[in-house]
């Protein structure tokens, strides 16, 4: 199938400064795209760049067979996006807002009626279209501002950080109208920094670091890198280089006493078992006492970490 | 059809702003009568001060009628001045509109729709060239109903003159709204350059009793246009088509490069 949304080698450089440098994906309809990376990788760029509001040093985006740049109004007809801003008007109320912005796609007459309608049902605002938007929860402004990106019915709808600050009730029922809109085959990619909600709706992830994208799969083969850890906590007065603890364990000391993890990929399940059983019997046999043990399950948090480093940004 | 559309909706969004509506409308009209009230005791009690060039030879009487027709006169001096300046306080507002739409993301949002560059300024220019129009009919009808202002011989002339003198102080402020980033440089910016260009304009003195130089130079604003063709239509006995018309003529010229400007700003 050809792919909706085709990113080639795309760069944008801020002087010599490039933001994004050479990324390049593809968005199959009806996929859901999950767009992971830390504060300034280049996500906001990159979509500013598939929104055709920012030109692009190199590369190109084609969305539907038609290059953004020069055909920017028919590609802006087929994309919706939901901002990470409360982008709507406070002094306006629910229903003026869609009307709104329902008539910048040329929607008119009994047709932009009902879809304003169609819309505050599925968000859940049904009752609320004639109050102020500035009254409204944070989760009721965060369903308009998704309401507002799908009147037109895109068949590519961008997410930036759609559930920033909102309440578990109003992000599931977000993340409900995402896989309902997935359903219907509206081809989404969804950048957000809360890893449960990418591992919920992402089919496939690409992870972006240093305007790069670091790697991008299938969300089980991503999983499949992460290693399975065991983590087993003993007094402090072992030493760290104490002969029995393998020597591909990681130790470090922590306020609960010294931290020994042994890792496995899934490929080598059974290894890690071996180790931890003869590590167990050794330290039991030398009376040394066991504080705590506990698991570490793949997860694409661990994986985003191990790629892009723990060193905070800005 | 999209610029009617972001229009309808600046208007909504504008008939719901109460304090920008007083800013706009009953804040000039106080000021207006105040300063006019003001000056027209200052000029009673020195019947030798003259209100304009044309006036010289009328001395100031203190009989009724005389003083109605003098306060007239004063306020034919101080209305078109004063409706000049709050005209272009629409920089400020205006500035602040987009910084607002900028801040809420709205913007953006309005740019990622199929809408060209174009529909968007216009959409955004709109309502306040009607609110412009609307604050300067406001204020010359009180002038000539409340204050006893004398409209001239030829007073239809007014209506090209006030949508030129509109489009130049939106067009103005679509460019400074162009250029500016924050809230805070709106105002830094704004109240110097509307205060700045009334002041060397003569919105504040009348042009007349400025120096020549100073007359030559208010030249490079567009206040000073409008305000030569407030003085043919008001103060001449027979006001001139042609001046009038040349000073709608160079106020549109200004309200074209605002409009570049804007669009290059809005580009960038």
């Amino acid at each position: 199938m050809a792919p909706l949304l085709e990113v080639s080698n795309l760069r944008c450089c801020f002087g010599a400064f490039p933001a994004v440098d050479g990324v390049s994906f593809t968005v199959q309809p009806a996929e859901v795209f999950g767009l992971l990376g830390p504060n300034g990788a280049g996500k906001s760029t990159t979509m500013m760049m598939l929104c055709g509001l920012l030109p692009a040093t190199s590369g190109h985006v084609t969305l539907d067979g038609h290059y953004v740049s020069s055909k920017i109004h028919t590609a802006r007809r087929i994309l919706g996006v939901v901002p990470q801003e409360l982008a709507v008007y406070p002094e306006l109320t629910a229903e003026e807002n869609l009307q709104f912005f329902g008539s910048l796609y040329n929607l008119s007459g009994d047709l932009l009626h009902q879809r304003v309608n169609d819309v505050l049902e599925q968000v859940g605002l049904t009752g609320r279209q004639s109050t102020l938007a500035r009254t409204f929860s944070g989760g009721m402004k965060r369903r308009l501002n998704f309401a507002a990106a799908v009147l037109h019915r895109p068949r590519l709808l961008i997410l930036d950080e759609p559930t920033v600050g909102v309440d578990p009730q109003s992000r599931a029922h977000l993340l409900e109208c995402v896989r309902h809109l997935q359903q219907q085959g509206t081809a989404i990619i969804y950048a957000s920094h809360y890893m449960e909600e990418i591992e919920s709706i992402c089919s496939r992830v690409a992870v972006m670091d240093h305007g790069k994208i670091l790697i991008s799969d299938t969300l089980p083969n991503l999983m499949a890198q992460v290693p399975r850890e065991i983590e087993l906590i003993v007094p402090l007065d072992v030493p760290a280089a104490h002969p029995d603890i393998p020597t591909g364990a990681k130790t470090s000391i922590t306020d609960a006493g010294l931290s020994v993890r042994l890792m496995s990929s899934a490929s080598s399940e059974h290894y890690l078992n071996q180790q931890l059983a003869r590590l167990i019997t050794r330290f039991s046999d030398q009376k040394i006492p066991l504080l705590h043990i506990r698991t570490h399950e793949p997860s694409l948090e661990r994986l985003f970490l191990e790629l892009t480093g723990t060193r905070l940004r800005d | 059809m999209h610029a009617l559309t972001i229009a309808l909706k600046d208007l909504r969004l504008l008939s719901r702003d109460r304090r920008t509506l007083i800013v706009l409308l009953a804040l000039p009209l106080v000021l207006t009568s105040v300063i006019g009230a003001s000056a027209d005791k200052l000029t009673i009690q020195k019947p030798t001060d003259e209100i304009t060039a044309n006036e010289s030879s009328a001395s100031v009487s203190h009989q009724p009628n005389d003083q109605v027709r003098h306060t007239g006169r004063v306020y034919r001096s101080i209305v078109p001045g004063y409706t000049v300046l709050f005209v272009f306080f629409l920089v400020n507002i205006m500035g602040r509109s987009f910084i607002q739409e900028r801040e809420l993301g709205t913007l953006q949002r309005i740019r990622i729709a199929p809408v060209s560059l174009v529909s968007v300024v216009a959409g955004k220019t709109l309502p306040f060239l009607v609110l412009s129009v609307a604050q300067t009919i406001l204020l010359l009808t009180a002038g000539v109903f409340l204050f006893g202002m004398d409209p001239g011989t030829r007073p239809w002339l007014l209506l090209p003159l006030i949508i030129c003198t509109s489009l130049a102080a939106t067009t103005l402020g679509l460019a400074f709204a162009a250029l500016v980033r924050t809230d805070a440089q709106v105002s830094a910016w704004g109240n110097l350059v509307v205060l700045a260009t009334a002041g060397i304009s003569g919105c504040f003195v009348p042009r007349h009793l400025m120096p020549e130089l100073s007359q030559q130079i208010s030249l490079i604003t567009p206040h000073a246009w409008s305000l030569i063709a407030y003085r043919e239509i008001l103060v001449a006995d027979h006001p001139g088509v042609f001046p009038v018309l040349s000073a709608c003529g160079v106020l549109l010229c200004f309200s074209s490069a605002f409009c570049i400007t804007a669009l290059a700003g809005f580009r960038r």
